[in-house]
């Protein structure tokens, strides 16, 4: 596992697809690196998440193209 | 897992295609904690035998062999028509009552695909038992004739 966990630090995800009858995942990373899971349990619906750096649920979507109320800018200058 | 041993075990395992599933062995981890209780599939073995010509028209068979899966080491499922019918981490109870339904099916074919060794049994009634391996020593299942070879 630390092998394989090596082989991706540093990589940049290029692609995701999900098997919408299974579950199962293909996540393709550069470098042409493929993580593939495999669903155990047909009883559990919730198989993989994102999280940010604080451990947060990284959202996926359109709602992540809505601005922020008060989004984070250079000194001086203010949201439009 | 190289092409050449895919084609390798895929030979082998046509020794079994068109063998019937005559009992299904399922080994289950039960495990008691403290105020928890979890049951696992540890293995699945499926035994196999053959049906014998028989002229008289009485139906004979002989004891072919066995298929092994230790589940420890590979996810498992058994789907039909693209529906998940188990997974190996379902209750205990779902896992048996869905298994032993596969008694008196015959082993139609076994795919086999490189790199990672996913294999997919595929039984009669479109049934398909799916093996997803975890290691790359392999071992994850396997095939032995009734003399145990």
């Amino acid at each position: 596992m630390e092998m394989g966990i090596r082989q991706i630090d540093g990589k940049t995800l290029v692609s995701g697809e999900i098997s919408q009858t299974a579950g199962d995942s293909v996540l393709t990373f550069s470098d042409d690196l493929v993580l593939r899971t495999f669903v155990v349990a047909s009883e559990e619906d919730a198989r993989w998440n994102f999280r940010d750096q604080d451990g947060k649920y990284f959202r996926l979507g359109p709602e992540r193209a809505i601005p922020e109320e008060n989004p984070a800018m250079p000194d001086g200058q203010q949201p439009k | 897992m190289t092409q050449n041993d895919v084609d390798s075990l895929r030979e082998n395992s046509k020794l079994f295609w068109d063998c019937e599933v005559w009992r299904v062995v399922v080994n289950i981890q039960h495990r008691f904690e403290d105020g928890y209780e979890p049951s696992d599939m540890d293995s699945l073995r499926l035994d196999f035998r053959q049906q014998l010509p028989n002229p008289t028209g009485r139906m004979r068979h002989r004891q072919f062999g066995a298929l092994w899966i230790d589940v420890n080491i590979c996810g498992l499922r058994l789907e039909r028509g693209g529906e998940i019918l188990i997974a190996c981490h379902d209750s205990s109870e779902k896992v048996l009552e869905r298994l032993k339904e596969l008694v008196g099916k015959a082993l139609v074919r076994v795919e086999i695909a490189a790199p990672g060794g996913d294999t997919d049994f595929v039984l009669e009634d479109g049934l398909v038992l799916r093996c997803f391996p975890a290691t790359q020593d392999g071992g994850a299942w396997r095939i032995s004739s009734a003399e145990g070879g």
